[in-house]
This record gives structure tokens, C-alpha cells and sequence, in this order.
């Protein structure tokens, strides 16, 4: 169950487009907002003002943050946020996220299990264009997800190949495709609802992506440099409302300042500020310059505690850390409010994510905890690094909630160039750190496959439990969506009483809008209304 | 000529070390340059030296960090391979300068890592170094007589309202970074006068030139911090002359105070003012690094942060020996300069 809030008549709790027009109308606008909203949960079409007609024509730039000369157009080896974004550009999964987080179908048109989740038979949507013209076939879903799997390609969605039996993916027709499980699997649209599994034309191969990116995305490739500037054009022919209403998209990614990217959008250099920090956001909020756009999602910052080894293996340990954290001073001091406290499980807001599993600080608890470890004066060393605004600030905050119960906390900088690094000492090793998350966490099922079972690639808690993975994996094959509550609700409750994630926020997705721009709605999936922009049009 | 410094001394001076006497000697200018390039090479050097060792202790082991959070043991080993940094330091320290000085600038570790079809460094700074000298070299020009102007109208007024201003003015700005200038400008030229973009607007391929207005602010800001500091030492050179008695002299002899400030002060001022223009146009090569990435501009200043972060090392160390060679050539232009200027230096063995 996502939270209870979402579902009230207002909504206003968690998603909210703060826009502050001429008239200020912030009831008006949020109104309008929830009629769109009506809409948006069958398909990704719908615009925050219905009372406009968009209109078509136009160039837009999106600024970023630079992810320099590593950056890539090869969505299976996307890392910065400007990959990200183009990968949502160029291609299509078989579903994509919708504003609230269901798997809306996109290149497939559906997918139906057999009877106990072993074979999951996928369904191309009919008339989808490759850019250069060519129709969707089964050919080109059965070489995706094989590549998607390839140990050579190294891409993000090889974690894929632990539930699919990738060799026994084959076609049935030229628009059907029968995808065999290595065991049961409940949600399978979910799990592929995620940029890195991008349906990719038959055969092709990263260099030739990198040169000439042909997907089924809303844009169509134009030209590209790394660090700098992505241009595309509208692909007349995709699936939604005839292409995007725009003529032309560019991202421009050159930016290594926040000020300047601030500087651009006021000055109208560009029209859509990818990721406001929260900082300048609350800024903007008074200053009324822009539109704001905002929606907490999934995404959340925590610390990550090692369970297997070091100090704080003992459970006890983990808990009183855990019962330090002030979390509501989490979510006004470093996220200036900008999200929600979190209650150390990951993905809330995901599908049947456990919501009644709570935590408050409780210093005595927490005391008493140490004491009955014979911990009762903890000196523990916590790594950290400004890999995202406001890390470090967090560690601090927890180290002076820490003294409360007398634990001593010792912040260990790490430079941001090395943090995420997977090399000894460094990423993947770290005791007691500082993390977060941003993509992936959508589907429990797939966040605990990359994070939270023995063999997951981002195993940063060292969680490794055999009774726990068999767990996790009885939910992740539970078709019945009642019984699947049950079982997901079992995996978190392990994780809330032993696990090591110390999840103190949701962090929101803010967007700043230049005030001409329209038709994109707060999305829980990502920035800038799940990034897709085949909706915003300029008035 | 008329410069009454200029006792000039035609004869040889049969003193000096014979080795280098007999070009000297008969070519002192020559000497001179040769000394001064032997001096600069031997800079050049331990820079290379400092800056490979410095690119060496970067934390982080290059492969890793180059290929990201996705990298694979094989992948860093195979990209360690393509990088040649199973060898010693020293071999790859001579390897990088062999190839230096046959204008083999090497390939990146980013582009390798990316598998890109021309992987070279060359490739990839021709853009941002163009950019780059199209806005230190703008900001050069309109210095020099600005600063001139500024410092000769100031230092012949010394002590008057107008050299209050001036001074104070210059004192003020050359207390600020340049990312304090820069804000001040975006404050004034963009948020209250709307007049020229905060940003730069144009993209790669483009000509910095094709989009003006993009680049009066970032120019105006190193201007701003330039002038500062050469208008106050122009100023002291010009008031330091100003206290010589010639000066008095052909004041008393009649001559027009005009005549006197250009011919006599200016003239015998000039040397340490080249010195100084050398030093700002050294200073440059620094100051755009702050200025580009403040207002977003696509010179070898961002590209230089870009590598750092990406641990892009060659391009790192190429970058970087590339200003520092500018930053010598440039010291050894004003030297020659000033020789050119003061003929007793032209003659004379220094």
C-alpha cells in the first residue's frame, strides 16, 4: 500500500505544483492540477491545466548538471542524470512509470502471467515506429533483453538476469513474446519499468547506440556531445498524442554550478531546471520568478550499516543507531522541506510498501539497546561525502542526534570523485556511510534485487541472510496481489527490525519552470513528470 | 631620443665568461633569449614533474573512477591495460613527456574508457582552447590600454580627488575573487538592467565570437579583476619616475607638462609596466579558469575541472602543461620586451 495519504481527496500531501502566476493562484492551480490528475493514471497524456488547449511548436532547453566527458547515449550504461534523461528521451522500456508509480504500458502494450508467474507472455503494442521507421518486432524485445543480460555489456539492467531465463526468451508471433522466469515472478511490467531496460533495435550494439541512438522515445537524435549539449527533434510518430508538442528539445549539460544553471533558466537561456537543489527551491518559492515543480517519490537519502561485519553487525546496535535519528529534523534541515521523514525502509511509495512500520527517536530505547550490546560508549566512524548536496550536512545533523545517547560519531570525508567507487575501502566496504537513492527504487522488487539480497550487485548493507532471500523471493513470485502484500510485508518487517538501512527521508524531485512552460504534471516515477517532456508545450 | 635614462654604452665589455661572450658579444639580445629560453625549458620541466606527480596522488585509482559505478573488475583491468598503468611511474612520466615533445599529446582515459573512435586529447581541447584564448584575449587587448590610461591619468594626479577615486576603486576590486566580481556584474548588467545574459548561451561548435553579448560579462570580470591590479602598479611606476630630478629638469627647462609625462615619465615607466601587463596576461591563464566556470563558458578552465573530477588524467596533465607553457612564454615576451624598451639592457650583459 502506498501511503494512506495519497489516497484522501486532496492528494495535496504528497504531490503539489507550486506555481506562482500573476495572480499567485496557488488553490486555483492546485485545482486544476487535480482534474488533470484524473487522467494521468491511465495514461502519461494528460496536462496539469486542461482548461488550455497545448499548443504545438517550439524549442525548449532542459539544464543539468554536468556528468562531464564520461557521459553516455547508451541507456544500459547510464550513470549522471543527463544519461538518464536522454535514455528516457530516445527509448522506450516495455513500461514506464506512471505519475503514481504503476507500470503504464509503452512499447509493450501488456504483459499477462500464466498461472503461478513462470512465464510471463508480452504483448508488443501495435504500430510502434523505430525513428527510422521500421515497426517493433518480437525480434527486437528478444535481442533487448538478452543484451539486457550480456555479463560483456556491463549494463545496469543485468540484474535481470536473475529472475528471467534469458536463453529461453523467445518469439511467439511477430508482436508476441513468451518470457520464461528462473522462478516465479509476481510484477513483471514493474521490474522493466526502469530506463536501463530500454528496448533496443535487433543487434545493436553500444558503439553503434553511442553514433546513431535509434529508439522509440519521444525524441529522435539530432546531435550530442558529452558535457554539453544533446539536441533532439520530435518524433512525429510516437504512440502519445502524435509526438511531443515541442519541435525541438536540448539538453544542455554543460553546467558544473548550480547558480549558473539558476542564472540560465531567469534569464531564459533555458526553460526547465532539471533537479533544483532544495536550497535555491526555497529560495525560488518567495522569489516567484519561476514555477515550481515537485513530487516526493521513491527516491531517499539514508546511512547504510554494514550487517555482516564490523561494529555494528550486532542487530542491537543497528536498532539504537537506528532510534537515534530525529528524522523530521532530516527533512527540514537538510532537505528544507523538500520530503518526508522516512522510516529506515526503502522505496516508500512503492507497491506494497509496509506504511505501517513506523520510527520515532527514542534516546532511552536507544540506550538501553547499547547497553544490553555492551556498547554503552560507541565511538563509531561514519564515511561520507557531498556526492549529493547535503550529505555531509546530514552526517553532522545525525552525529549531534548521536550525542544524545552518548554515541560518539567520527565523520570521515571521502572526495566525490572516489565515493561511489567499487574498490577496497571505498564504495561497497564502507562500515557505517552515507547513501542514496534514486533510480530503481520504484519496484521493491527490483531495489531489493540490486540492494538487499545475497547476490545483489549494490549489496551495501551486506545483507546476506539465506532465510531472508527466500523470503524475498516468495514475494517477488506472488501473483495474488493480496497474498504478495502479505509477503512483501514480511521481507520489510525483517528489514525494519534487523536491516541496515537507516532511511531518515524521501527526498522530493523539484523542477524549476520557466513560467511559459506548460502541460507537465508532478510525477512520483522522476523529475520533470517522469522526464518523457513529450507533454510540455510552451504558451 | 631624448630619454635621459638611456646612457647608452656602445662599446663591448670585454669582461664575461667566454663560453657565452662570443654570441653575446655580438648578439646580446640573442644571449639573452637563449638564457631565458634555457631557464624557461628547466621551469617547464619540474612543472611537468609537479604536475604528473601531483595528477598521481589524485585519491581514487584512475580506472575505477574513469569507468564509474557500473565498472567490473575485467573492465578496470582492461582500461588499466589501454592505460599503461601496470608500469612504473617513472616510465610512464617519460613516456608522457617523450610524447609531449614529439606533440603526441596522448589519449584520454575518459574516451578509452568509452571506446570513442578518436580517442586523443588533441582532439578533444582544439574547441575549448580557442574559446579560451578568444576571451583572455579580448580582455588582453582592452586591458592594456585601459590599464595604461587608468594608471598614467592616476599616477600623474597622485594625491588628488580624482587618484582617490581611481586607487581606492582599484584596491577595492583587486580585494575580490573574481567569482564575487562576477556576481556583482551578473547583479547589476542582467537582474537590474537586463542587458547582457548571466550565462553563456551558445553551444559547442559554436563561435564565441557569433554570440557577443554572451561574452561581455565573463570578459568584463576579468577585466575588472585585471585592471585592478595593473592600474595600481602603473600608477606606482609613474609617480616613482615622477620623483627624479630629469624630471624637474625638463620641467624648469620649458618644457610643455605634457611633453614631459609622455616623453620623459611614461617612457622610463614603461619597463616595469611591461612586467606588470606580463603579469596580468599570466594571470589570465588562471583567472579564466574561475571566470569560465562561473558564467558556464566552454574554455579549457571548465574543461580542466571536468577532468579533475572525471580523473581524466591525461587530459589533466596535457591542460596543465599547456598553461604553464603560455604562463612561461608569455614571462619571456615581456622580457624581451623590456629589453627592447630599455636599450641599456639591450647592450648589456645581464
Amino acid at each position: 500500500m502506498t501511503d494512506p495519504g495519497m489516497h484522501d481527496a486532496s492528494g495535496l500531501t504528497r504531490r503539489r505544483l507550486i506555481e506562482f502566476g500573476a495572480q499567485g493562484a496557488i488553490g486555483l492551480t492546485a485545482g486544476g492540477w487535480l482534474a488533470g490528475c484524473g487522467g494521468a493514471k491511465q495514461k502519461l497524456s494528460s496536462t496539469a491545466t486542461p482548461a488550455a488547449t497545448p499548443k504545438r511548436g517550439g524549442e525548449l532547453v532542459m539544464s543539468m548538471i554536468t556528468g562531464g566527458s564520461t557521459e553516455t547515449l547508451v541507456p544500459g550504461l547510464a550513470v549522471s542524470e543527463p544519461d538518464i534523461a536522454r535514455a528516457e528521451l530516445l527509448f522506450d522500456p516495455l513500461f514506464r512509470l506512471d505519475p503514481d508509480l504503476g507500470a503504464a504500458a509503452a512499447v509493450a502494450e501488456s504483459a499477462e502471467p500464466n498461472a503461478d508467474g513462470t512465464v510471463w507472455t508480452v504483448k508488443i503494442r501495435d504500430g510502434v515506429v523505430w525513428h527510422d521507421g521500421k515497426p517493433v518486432t518480437a525480434d527486437d524485445v528478444v535481442y533487448s533483453i538478452n543484451s539486457w543480460a550480456d555479463k560483456k555489456q556491463n549494463y545496469t539492467a543485468a540484474t535481470i538476469a536473475r529472475v528471467v531465463d534469458v536463453k529461453g526468451v523467445r518469439k511467439r508471433d511477430a508482436r508476441t513474446v513468451e518470457v520464461p522466469m528462473r522462478l516465479p515472478v509476481g510484477d513483471f511490467p514493474i521490474l522493466t519499468a526502469f530506463y536501463g531496460f530500454a528496448v533496443l533495435p535487433n543487434g545493436a550494439t553500444p558503439k553503434e547506440i553511442l553514433k546513431n541512438p535509434v529508439g522509440t522515445g519521444p525524441w529522435k537524435f539530432k546531435s550530442f556531445k558529452p558535457g554539453a549539449r544533446s539536441v533532439f527533434t520530435a518524433n512525429k510518430d510516437y504512440w502519445v498524442h502524435d509526438g511531443p508538442y515541442l519541435d525541438q528539445l536540448t539538453v544542455d549539460s554543460s553546467f558544473t554550478e548550480e547558480p549558473a544553471r539558476l542564472n540560465s533558466l531567469l534569464s531564459g537561456q533555458s526553460q526547465v531546471m532539471q533537479a533544483m537543489p532544495f536550497a535555491l527551491a526555497r529560495r525560488e518559492k518567495t522569489a516567484r520568478q519561476i514555477k515550481l515543480l515537485e513530487a516526493t517519490g521513491t527516491s531517499f537519502q539514508c546511512f547504510a550499516m554494514r550487517t555482516d561485519k564490523g561494529p555494528l553487525a550486532d542487530k542491537r546496535v543497528r536498532q539504537a543507531l537506528r532510534l537515534l535519528a530525529d528524522r523530521k529534523a532530516f527533512v527540514d534541515q537538510i532537505l528544507n522541506g523538500f520530503g518526508e521523514a522516512g522510516d529506515d525502509l526503502p522505496s516508500r511509495g512503492a507497491k506494497y510498501y509496509a506504511e505501517d512500520l513506523k520510527r520515532e527517536q527514542d534516546i532511552d530505547q536507544a540506550k538501553s539497546l547499547l547497553k544490553a550490546a555492551g556498547q554503552e560508549h560507541l565511538t563509531v566512524r561514519l564515511d561520507t561525502s557531498n556526492v549529493l548536496d547535503g550529505l555531509v550536512d546530514a552526517s553532522t545533523l545525525y552525529q549531534q542526534q548521536a550525542k544524545q545517547a552518548g554515541v560518539n560519531v567520527k565523520i570521515n570525508r571521502i572526495d566525490p570523485g572516489t565515493y561511489f567507487s567499487v574498490t577496497p575501502g571505498r564504495w561497497l566496504s564502507y562500515p557505517f556511510s552515507t547513501t542514496f537513492w534514486v533510480n530503481g527504487t520504484a519496484s521493491l522488487s527490483l531495489f531489493y534485487l540490486n540492494a538487499l539480497s545475497k547476490a545483489a550487485p549494490y549489496n551495501e548493507t551486506g545483507w546476506k541472510d539465506p532465510a531472508a532471500d527466500k523470503l524475498l523471493m516468495e514475494a517477488i513470485g506472488t501473483v495474488d496481489e493480496k497474498q504478495a502484500q502479505d509477503k512483501w510485508h514480511e521481507v520489510q518487517q525483517l528489514q525494519f527490525d534487523e536491516g541496515g538501512y537507516l532511511v531518515y527521508a524521501n527526498q522530493a524531485y523539484v523542477d524549476g519552470l520557466a513560467k511559459e512552460v506548460n502541460g507537465l504534471e508532478p510525477s512520483k516515477a522522476a523529475w520533470l513528470s517522469g522526464f518523457g517532456l513529450h507533454n510540455a508545450w510552451l504558451a | 631620443m631624448g630619454t635621459p635614462i638611456a646612457t647608452t654604452d656602445p662599446g663591448d665589455r670585454p669582461l664575461g665568461p667566454p663560453a657565452r661572450t662570443s654570441l653575446g658579444r655580438r648578439r646580446p639580445v640573442l644571449g639573452f633569449l637563449g638564457r631565458r629560453l634555457a631557464a624557461g625549458v628547466a621551469t617547464l620541466l619540474v612543472a611537468s614533474m609537479l604536475i604528473f606527480v601531483m595528477t598521481e596522488v589524485l585519491p581514487g585509482d584512475v580506472a575505477s573512477v574513469v569507468l564509474g559505478r557500473s565498472a567490473t573488475p575485467e573492465s578496470v583491468k582492461a582500461l588499466e591495460g589501454k592505460l599503461a598503468l601496470d608500469r612504473s611511474v617513472p616510465e610512464r612520466y617519460l613516456d608522457w613527456l617523450g610524447g609531449l615533445l614529439t606533440g603526441d599529446l596522448g589519449d584520454s582515459a575518459v574516451a578509452l574508457a568509452q571506446g570513442a573512435e578518436d580517442p586523443s586529447v588533441a582532439s578533444r581541447i582544439g574547441e575549448p582552447m580557442r574559446n579560451s584564448a578568444i576571451l583572455a584575449g579580448i580582455a588582453f587587448v582592452l586591458f592594456v590600454p585601459l590599464a595604461l590610461g587608468l594608471g598614467v591619468v592616476s599616477g600623474v594626479k597622485a594625491g588628488r580627488p580624482l587618484d582617490y577615486v581611481l586607487s581606492l576603486t582599484a584596491l577595492a576590486v583587486n580585494a575580490l575573487p573574481e567569482f564575487v566580481i562576477a556576481t556583482f556584474l551578473i547583479i547589476i548588467f542582467f537582474n537590474w538592467l537586463d542587458l547582457f545574459p548571466p550565462v553563456v548561451g551558445f553551444g559547442p561548435g559554436e563561435s564565441p565570437l557569433a554570440h557577443t553579448d554572451s561574452l561581455v560579462l565573463p570578459v568584463l570580470t576579468l577585466l575588472a579583476a585585471a585592471i585592478a591590479t595593473g592600474l595600481r602598479m602603473v600608477r606606482a611606476g609613474i609617480v616613482e619616475v615622477m620623483r627624479h630630478d630629469y624630471v624637474a629638469m625638463a620641467e624648469l627647462n620649458g618644457f610643455s607638462r605634457r611633453r614631459v609625462i609622455w616623453r620623459y615619465v611614461v617612457r622610463n615607466s614603461m619597463a616595469p609596466s611591461v612586467v606588470v601587463i606580463a603579469q596580468v596576461a599570466a594571470y589570465l591563464v588562471a583567472g579564466i579558469i574561475i571566470t569560465e566556470n562561473v558564467f558556464n563558458y566552454p574554455g579549457i578552465g571548465r574543461l580542466l575541472v571536468d577532468a579533475v573530477k572525471n580523473r581524466d588524467v591525461s587530459l589533466v596533465e596535457d591542460v596543465a602543461m599547456i598553461l604553464a607553457t603560455v604562463y612561461v612564454l608569455v614571462n619571456i615576451v615581456a622580457d624581451l620586451i623590456v629589453v627592447f624598451l630599455i636599450p641599456k639592457l639591450r647592450t648589456s650583459q645581464t
